[in-house]
């Protein structure tokens, strides 16, 4: 695929960020998933806009499309794929935005690109219909507990989709202050855990209508769309994870002893990295022929390959480093537990294939 | 909501060997006795995985990501209380007298509830296991004997194998590789011994251990000829432990860098003189394999089972978990690999008491052995009288009898492919689970994310699943084409 020039440069720039500030903190983060930690990074973050990348230039953002999104987290996730799946809530729930009222949406990108209450977005997807949504006086009413969700600890509000009691389809923003909005136990999942996972729990939350951005089919259709954006990012964190143990791998058995060889010299250690770099390449060109519209690709068959494809890699490049690839300190049982997380991240990938065929 | 799990093996009160290994029946008419005695095992087992291991697994695994050298001193108690910790010693010296099968019906009740804790009261038999291949009369009463007042006394004592060195993993399991090895560590002969140096890293109970049963060459330049086990007491000087790892999982169980600086060993305690170390190495393996292989088998039972308890409780919007379409024909596909690794488990156990060390416990000398007064069979004379060499070589003599070559080549075919086909199962079973169970089936409380933890580690120690093939090709296809071709 061709990838735009100034996507590349974009890209060029974030990698060599996240290598200087993720790579060394990002097992110490894994150990003590302190916010703040990530909250430091994002600050810093701003400085090279990577927060306003979907923000359109008019309202002072980067104004850069999904596939530049998608570029962004696979480089973040390179070197840490739980700040990557930050980024990836963040991008999805911002999508939506677009669609509001262009005075709203002066507002909340306003938000977003002056960082103040409201500088990082969420999304609530609501597949399993947990949450109820009535007019009150004037008021949207909205009760329930949410699945688990990711950046609750970070966002100053969620883009929410959801059934009101008429049956309409509703996209609205939630801010986390609103009173009545609590969050459930930390879930302790076992990866991406400076993000860790929380239900949200709605209690009589009021909102007032302007905190509706579209209603009815055409909420529908940008709620498909946002669930496929999430689906693609999440296929590109998974895929920067499998880039970086492919690469480790590689290196390891260049330098690694047994029987009197390095162990690249063994034809079973060559048909391992081989069958890891096919499956990164196609996993790869897969995700982002997903950007080629031409292409017809589904974004949950995206989401469902690449990341069972980056899972085996980054088991067989455990499997490589052998009893070292077991220890904490080398960072790929990390990965492996974070890309676990992708998987089934977004629905389980069994799951999301049975729903998209139609039957 | 009313959360009743269905009574599912680590969940159900019923005993069921012969419920999934029917085919013991024809064994059970004419050894009733064998079979009920495996039944017992896994009754006390799976008895003290529910009431003891299950309870605390998560917890403790929450401690160790916290601190590494945790360990969980009151779960080691209650299980050397029952007498786990010695439960290969005969039933008339004061053990509990588990054969083979008896141990592995134990080791799968142990790992579905938790793979570390398993290691942790059942891996000690790495000390009898090695004193057993070499059988020196002697060396075996004297470590029955400690381990026995041990237990009485509710004194810790373990015992450590340490083969693996930072530079030599596989080159240390194969003789192929050790051939070709550049060791670091060093076995360098003196008067009336040898002083060990040089450093062995992920020994598994290495911070623990009272004893450490330990590979080095005598010859750094010629590995393989020269290789030599040697049995040490970790009070000597020379002797200390560095970090204990921070694992992925099997976190309750340590695992430590142990450094020898000049330690020195007398010739006494030298198990496998230079030149017979790998040999030594083999036979243990061609053990030890085959029950990594149960464990994989037993973690993957855990998994499923935790699996299919979740999933018969979880709402979707499209009804019970477990009544969607596509779960079913998951669910089925991987009860019917645990059936088969089950199935191929259990015959490697029962070839262990037919065919392997575990014959010795049958045979007339040890019977008769057995059948001596306690007080005299553990007392100093009659030690002493077994140290002498002679009658210390005896028991060598008669162990090489029965546990040929030959038995050891079929040991180590049979052993290296459950190993492989177990510990694939685990990391494959598990992981599937959490594709099933999704997000919230994956936090820390339902326990399966943790058995995927486990399961990883089990494909890489007790030598790699590549290690392993490529010992099986050798046993089994190489041979063949040796004699044939
Ligand atoms: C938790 C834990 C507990 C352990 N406990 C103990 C213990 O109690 N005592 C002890 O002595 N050791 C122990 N070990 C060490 C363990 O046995 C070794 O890690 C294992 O043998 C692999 O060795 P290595 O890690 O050095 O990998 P290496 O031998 O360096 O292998 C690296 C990779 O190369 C592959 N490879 C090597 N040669 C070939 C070949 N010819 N063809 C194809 N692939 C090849 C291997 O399969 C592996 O994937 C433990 C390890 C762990 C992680």
């Amino acid at each position: 695929m061709d990838f735009p020039k100034e996507y590349l440069q974009v890209v060029k720039e974030i990698e060599k960020f996240a290598v200087r500030e993720l790579r060394e903190p990002a097992l110490e983060w894994d150990l003590n998933p302190d916010p703040k930690h990530l909250l430091a990074f994002w600050e810093k973050s701003r400085s090279l806009d990577l927060p306003f990348i979907p923000v359109p230039e008019r309202f002072q953002g980067v104004g850069y499309g999904p596939l530049c999104q998608a570029m962004a987290v696979e480089a973040l996730a390179r070197q840490c794929p739980g700040a990557a799946s930050v980024f990836v809530h963040h991008f999805a729930g911002l999508f939506p935005v677009q669609f509001a009222e262009e005075g709203r949406q002066s507002e909340l990108w306003r938000g977003v690109t002056n960082g103040q209450g409201g500088g990082i977005a969420g999304v609530v997807l609501d597949g399993e219909h947990a949450l109820t949504l009535t007019m009150k006086n004037n008021d949207w009413v909205i009760n329930g507990r949410s699945s688990l969700t990711a950046n609750v600890s970070y966002a100053g509000w969620m883009c929410v989709f959801t059934k009101a009691n008429n049956q309409e389809n509703l996209c609205l923003i939630v801010p986390l202050d609103a009173p009545g909005v609590s969050l459930g136990p930390d879930s302790e999942l076992p990866g991406l855990k400076i993000n860790p996972f929380r239900s949200l729990v709605f209690k009589d939350v009021k909102l007032p209508p302007d905190a509706v951005i579209k209603i009815s089919e055409t909420s529908q259709s940008i709620k498909s769309q946002t669930r496929d954006l999430l689906h693609a990012f999440i296929a590109a964190a998974a895929l920067g994870a499998a880039r970086t143990a492919f690469e480790k791998a590689l290196a390891y058995a260049k330098e690694r002893y047994q029987y009197g060889k390095i162990i690249i010299q063994h034809q079973e250690i060559r048909r391992m990295l081989g069958a890891m770099r096919m499956n990164l390449d196609a996993a790869r060109a897969f995700l982002y022929a997903y950007f080629d519209e031409k292409s017809g690709v589904h974004a949950a068959h995206v989401k469902a390959f690449c990341t069972d494809a980056a899972f085996n890699i980054v088991v067989d490049a455990i499997q490589i480093h052998g009893g070292y690839g077991y220890m904490h300190e080398q960072g790929l049982e990390k990965l492996m537990r974070d890309v676990k997380v992708l998987q089934v991240l977004g629905g389980s990938n069994p799951q999301l294939l049975v729903d998209s065929i139609k039957g | 909501m009313d959360f009743s799990p269905p009574p599912y093996g680590l969940f159900s009160p019923d005993i069921d060997l012969m419920v999934n290994l029917p085919g013991l029946g024809k064994l059970r008419e004419k050894h009733p006795a064998y079979i009920a005695r495996a039944e017992n095992a896994q009754a006390a087992a799976r008895k003290f995985a529910v009431n003891h291991i299950l309870p605390r697994s998560l917890e403790t695994d929450k401690k160790c990501s916290q601190d590494p050298a945790y360990f969980d001193w009151d779960l080691w108690h209650a299980a050397n209380r029952q007498k786990f910790t010695i439960a290969c010693l005969p039933e008339k010296m004061g053990g509990l007298g588990w054969s083979a099968l008896a141990n592995a019906a134990a080791v799968e009740e142990f790992s579905s509830a938790c793979m570390g804790s398993t290691a942790n009261i059942l891996f000690n038999t790495f000390g009898v296991l090695g004193a057993m291949v070499e059988c020196k009369t002697g060396i075996v009463l004297s470590m029955i004997k400690k381990m026995l007042q041990a237990q009485r006394q509710g004194a810790p004592l373990f015992y450590s194998w340490a083969i693996t060195e930072p530079g030599a993993g596989t080159d240390m399991e194969d003789a192929r590789a050790m051939e070709a090895m550049r060791p670091s560590c060093h076995a360098q002969k003196v008067r009336g011994g040898y002083s060990l140096s040089g450093v062995k890293c992920f020994i598994t109970n290495g911070s623990l251990a009272h004893y450490v049963i330990i590979n080095m060459p005598a010859d750094p330049e010629h590995p393989l000829e020269s290789m030599a086990t040697f049995h040490v007491p970790t009070d000597a000087p020379g002797f200390s432990v560095g970090r204990v790892e921070r694992k992925c999982g099997q976190k309750a169980s340590q695992t430590a860098e142990l450094f020898f600086d000049r330690v020195f060993v007398p010739d006494a305690d030298v198990w496998a003189r230079p030149g017979k170390g790998f040999d030594h190495t083999r036979e243990i393996l061609s053990i030890t394999r085959g029950f990594v292989g149960l464990c994989g088998m037993g973690i993957a039972r855990g998994a499923l089972e935790r699996c299919i308890r979740y999933a018969a409780t979880k709402q979707t919007p499209q009804g019970r978990l477990i009544d969607q379409d596509w779960a079913r024909f998951a669910l089925a596909d991987m009860i019917k690999d645990l059936h088969m690794v089950r199935a191929a488990a259990y015959n490697f156990a029962m070839a262990l008491d037919a065919f392997h060390v575990w014959k010795l416990f049958d045979s007339l000398a040890v019977k008769g052995a057995a059948r001596l007064p306690d007080r005299l069979l553990l007392s100093d004379s009659l030690l002493a009288l077994a140290k002498n060499t002679p009658a210390s070589e005896a028991g060598s003599i008669f162990k090489k009898k029965i546990v040929t070559g030959k038995v050891l080549d079929e040991f180590v075919k049979h052993g290296s492919a459950l190993k492989v086909a177990g510990t694939d199962l685990a990391m494959k079973t598990s992981s599937r689970v959490l594709d099933i169970v999704g997000l919230e089936g994956m936090s820390r409380e339902f326990g399966m994310e943790k058995c995927f933890r486990d399961a990883k580690v089990t494909q890489i120690y007790e030598g790699s699943n590549q290690a392993n093939l490529l010992d099986l090709f050798h046993e089994e296809i190489g041979v063949l084409l040796q004699r044939v071709f």
